[in-house]
């Protein structure tokens, strides 16, 4: 058994996609393709350390159901270093099963994102890849932090590269350049974090005030009793995750984003940046303002389930193929909300589900939108028609996702949203009766999708023809899906249905992290809850 | 008795870095009577620089003795931990901007060696008004700051724009100082003392007359105007605009510094922040601040006019530092205003290497003549992304560390409106400094008009603006070590 307590396994996990983003920008002026086989192996040991964390912690501990109110949070590993003395700031990362499956989530869709982009870019491309990798770095550093200016830091500094991503690399549409959506992304997620640190500061102060010690810590922070400053600092912490998620009505930014930028931004948006709002909510809101949180959560669903509606009521609407499936992610997320502030152990499991299909799902989605914009140079869905006679590989794998997108049962999707109706069902009926009528319309904008883009008269080549020489580039024969490009959507087709068919190593990773959150959430010491009422909620479990 | 003993000139060793520089000035002065020669100025004045930055480093470390250090209330000027604190940040500015002027000058066909000798002048009168205590030196070091800064705008006289940038600030500060010395009179009518300290003892019987007020407020206004708070900003872009580039970086730097560490000293040591009146018009400053400084700098085209009204923001952003956690102030706003200052320097000295005096168009001042510099000049286009970040607040720079604690001094003085105008100024500021970013990224075009050479980064002046994003990348990744120094820069 390694020792993990103070391991250099968890910096190195942020390290590495730092530094081969940096050696991707400076071997580019030797060789213009070794940046993305330096790219491509850096994500793929970030993978396997991921791998090897998961082989070797412990993430037993499901035996007590309920635990004690005040027990540790449960790290399997930590690496702690002091940063800013003076003020309790220490450079502390921690892993659990959460952070464990959404690392190794992270480092998956790093991979396709390089290899997904192997072809797409050509300009400048050591300083594409330092973007996404350093991207990626920050999104695993908000994953693995623990001390909240960490935390903070992180969540800043992720949005940094993908500004650049989307600015320089991305598409324009019409009436809108690539600059406007990466503006309007950056200033929505910053002016959101800068309300989330006014949070966190007077968090800071209340506890310091009580114990006397400085600490940004999470595990010193933890428990401090706020009285009447617990809802307003969860809401300042509510709104900095809520506009990342995104949550209406802070989703402008969204589709235009994801549209915009080039597909490996797209992927890395979809498939991990929105889930560190999710998870920044379950680890920090639930835990630290569990009262305000319950106080809060008709409000969240409320929203959620608007969002639910919206989300895929536009994307029904839309003809452009990558804006559709930036609405579906707005629905998705609305399940994402009913499943954090329904809080039961059955709906934070479907939750982790979720986040791991959703993730695969919309990536690879992503990444066929873009392969399909490569050889059609277009995404105009009513354009296109009648692909699946012209393409053999392409149009059955593109049917598949799309069935994925919509729940279908054997992939992880499925799993993932009813888990989370069942597990809100007996708090929140009505707003899961209302969530489950949406499963309609998420029915309605796959079969959309399928039907426009693969029945109906082919005119796929002539399509193919007339928009290639309207952006004046020389004309090609439309070929199927290469070997790199099919392995790497079979790869996240396998990982969608091992999910679907057996998530159970999955929900194992991840139980007694989220049993924690659970008890931290429910069985808060910090409300009134009456004997009679702790009864009823033990009973209902 | 009245004779001048060895004791008394043990008393002047405190001031030994302002006398290596008076005396740095003297030899450029004789040393350009006997040969007019740009290199031998240059370096005698970088040199004497140097020897005062390293003497006061000495005295700081108790390597060199700093004389007895008792000071008294009454006395002119004082030598504490702030002011030696921001003399020291003072001494870099003023040498990153002697770096710059030179390479700068090279290309003026006229007297190059003045503007040593007035920026040296200028350098006394900063360094003299940080250790002022006492409203004749508050005064006399302001205008012996301010006075060779004329002559300095308006040095590249052939352009027009240098001309009037050098006039404009000349009648403006001129009437700003009027209205700082009516107040003075007014406040000194109404307490009977000049020095700051004994002006607090008194204020206690005194609180709340309307002289006082009076006085106060007019001397704020004069030191707003200095400092380019709103409403008293109209100077700033234009004169940022038509200066030459390392007079706008000197202006940037050492003169906010300066007239800050004065203010902050003024305003702790007098009592006059704890009247309401005056936190009340340090509040309105500072919103005004922000809100003129960030909305106006959104449609700007010149990046000179868009820094101008950048610094506006940031000031707006220290008096909000002030204006919450009052007595505490002192270090904080030393160390946010050092901060900026070296960004300041980073952003100008990207300018001014590609700024020269009278070649063709002049100043590279305008965003266009930046597009598309990240193909030509990767390094350079670095250093001015990360002082934009650093402007901006963003993680992994200095300049998100002094914003952290921009807003927890709001926060801790439970000044949520305040609070709420940071957020919103960051959030506005965001339009322009990505702006400016995404430019330099850009598809450079067909005619390239401004330039730095290939060696750039090998000059002193690449070196030096090289050297100071890696202080703000450094301070930003570990700032320990800046927020410790800081801590000891107190009022005594």
């Amino acid at each position: 058994m390694i020792e993990l307590q103070q391991t250099w396994m968890l910096p190195a996990l942020i390290a590495i996609p730092f530094i081969a983003g940096l050696l991707c920008w400076l071997v580019e002026r030797f060789n213009k393709r070794l940046p993305r086989w330096i790219a491509l192996i850096g994500m793929t040991l970030t993978f396997a350390l991921s791998l090897v964390l998961w082989q070797y912690g412990d993430y037993s501990g499901m035996s007590q159901q309920v635990i004690a109110p005040d027990a540790n949070v449960p790290w399997v590993a930590e690496f702690s270093v002091p940063w800013i003395p003076s003020f309790g700031i220490s450079f502390h990362l921690a892993l659990d099963g959460l952070s464990l499956l959404m690392v190794g989530l992270t480092g998956l869709l790093g991979i396709a994102a390089v290899a997904c982009s192997w072809n797409e870019i050509q300009r400048r491309v050591g300083f594409f890849h330092l973007n996404l990798l350093w991207s990626l770095g920050g999104v695993i550093g908000v994953f693995l932090a623990i001390d909240m200016f960490l935390f903070f830091f992180f969540w800043e500094m992720m949005l940094v590269p993908i500004y650049f991503l989307i600015a320089i690399w991305g598409h324009d549409v019409v009436g809108k350049t690539k600059e406007y959506a990466a503006t309007k992304f950056f200033i929505y997620t910053q002016a959101s974090g800068l309300i989330m640190l006014v949070g966190i500061l007077i968090l800071v102060i209340i506890s310091y005030a009580q114990k006397g010690v400085v600490s940004f810590n999470y595990n010193d922070l933890l428990g401090t009793s706020l009285g009447g400053w617990e809802y307003p600092i969860m809401l300042c912490f509510f709104i900095g995750f809520a506009v990342k998620l995104p949550i209406i009505p802070f989703h402008g930014w969204l589709p235009d984003a994801h549209a915009q930028a080039p597909t490996a931004g797209s992927v890395d948006l979809a498939g991990v940046l929105i889930k560190t709002a999710a998870y920044g909510l379950i680890r920090f809101v639930l835990p630290l303002f569990p009262a305000a949180s319950q106080d809060f959560a008709p409000i969240a669903m409320t929203l959620g389930t608007i969002g639910i509606f919206y989300g895929a009521w536009l994307a029904f609407m839309q003809t452009d193929m990558k804006r559709l499936l930036a609405y579906t992610s707005i629905s998705h997320m609305g399940f994402v909300v009913l499943a954090i502030y329904a809080g039961t152990l059955l709906s934070l499991q479907g939750l982790m589900i979720q986040m791991l299909a959703h993730g695969l799902s919309s990536a690879a989605l992503f990444i066929m939108a873009g392969q399909l914009y490569e050889r059609l140079h277009t995404r105009d869905l009513t354009l296109m028609g009648g692909m699946w006679g012209q393409f053999r590989y392409y149009a059955p794998i593109l049917m598949f996702f799309c069935a994925a997108l919509l729940g279908i049962p054997g992939t992880g999707n499925f799993i993932g949203e009813f888990m989370i109706l069942f597990g809100a069902f007996a708090d929140y009926p009505v707003f899961v009766v209302l969530a489950t009528f949406s499963l309609v319309l998420a029915g309605l904008y796959s079969l959309i999708l399928i039907h426009k883009a693969l029945f109906g008269t082919n005119n796929i080549k002539e399509v193919a023809l007339q928009e290639t020489k309207l952006h004046g580039l020389p004309t090609r024969p439309l070929k199927d899906l290469g070997k790199r490009e099919l392995s790497l959507l079979l790869m996240l087709a396998a990982g969608l249905v091992w999910l679907g068919l057996y998530p159970q190593p999955f929900l194992d990773t991840s139980s007694h992290a989220m049993q924690w959150i659970n008890n931290a959430y429910i069985y808060s010491q910090v409300t009134q809850v009456d004997a009679s009422q702790l009864l009823d909620a033990m009973e209902a479990r | 008795m009245n004779d001048f003993t060895m004791n008394d000139l043990m008393g002047l060793l405190p001031y030994a870095p302002i006398i290596a520089v008076v005396i740095t000035v003297l030899v450029v002065m004789v040393a350009i009577t006997i040969k007019r020669s740009h290199m031998v100025t240059g370096t005698i004045s970088v040199v004497g620089l140097n020897v005062g930055l390293f003497t006061l480093l000495g005295q700081m470390a108790g390597i060199i003795d700093s004389g007895p250090l008792v000071p008294t209330a009454e006395q002119l000027f004082v030598i504490d931990n702030f002011a030696q604190f921001n003399m020291v940040v003072i001494f870099i500015c003023a040498l990153a901007c002697f770096t710059l002027s030179y390479a700068y000058l090279a290309d003026l066909k006229d007297h190059k060696e003045e503007l040593y000798l007035l920026m040296l002048l200028s350098t006394v009168g900063a360094l003299l008004m940080v250790s002022a205590q006492h409203l004749a030196s508050f005064f006399m070091s302001l205008e012996m700051l301010s006075i060779p800064l004329y002559g300095m705008l308006a040095y590249t006289y052939m352009r027009k724009r240098s001309l009037e940038s050098g006039l404009k600030y000349l009648v403006l500060s001129a009437t700003a100082s009027a209205t700082l010395l009516m107040g003075m009179a007014f406040i000194y009518a109404e307490v009977g003392s000049l020095a700051f300290k004994p002006i607090s003892m008194t204020l206690v019987d005194l609180f709340e007359s309307p002289l006082l007020i009076l006085g106060a407020a007019m001397m704020m206004f004069g030191i707003a105007f200095k400092l380019s708070a709103a409403p008293f900003h109209m100077w700033t872009p234009d004169v940022y605009e038509g200066a030459p580039a390392p007079i706008a970086t000197y202006l940037a730097s050492v003169s906010k510094v300066a007239m800050m560490a004065l203010a902050v000293r003024f305003l702790i040591d007098t009592s006059l922040l704890a009247l309401p009146s005056v936190q009340m018009l340090l509040m309105v400053m500072a919103t005004l601040s922000i809100l003129v400084g960030n909305l106006l700098a959104v449609r700007q085209t010149s990046l000179k006019r868009l820094l101008g009204y950048s610094s506006i923001a940031h000031m707006g952003y220290v008096l909000i530092v002030i204006v919450s956690i009052g007595s505490a102030a002192d270090s904080i706003s030393s160390m946010y205003m050092a901060i900026y200052a070296f960004t300041s320097i980073g952003a100008f000295g990207v300018v001014t290497l590609m700024s020269s005096p009278y070649r063709l168009a002049g100043e590279a001042d305008e965003l266009t003549h930046y597009q598309g510099l990240f193909w030509r000049r990767p390094v350079l286009t670095a250093v001015m992304t990360i002082m934009m970040l650093s402007l901006a607040g963003i993680p992994l720079t200095a300049g998100f560390i002094t914003k952290l604690f921009a807003i927890l001094a709001a926060v801790q003085g439970t000044n949520w409106f305040l609070a709420a105008m940071i957020i919103l100024g960051s959030a506005i500021g965001l339009f322009y400094y990505l702006r400016v970013m995404l430019t330099l990224f850009k598809r450079p075009k067909q005619f390239i008009e401004f330039d730095v050479s290939k060696q750039w980064g090998l000059r002193t002046g690449g070196i030096m603006v090289i050297a100071v994003t890696a202080i703000i990348v450094f301070f930003g990744v570990l700032p320990n070590s800046m927020i410790e120094w800081a801590s000891l820069a107190r009022i005594w």
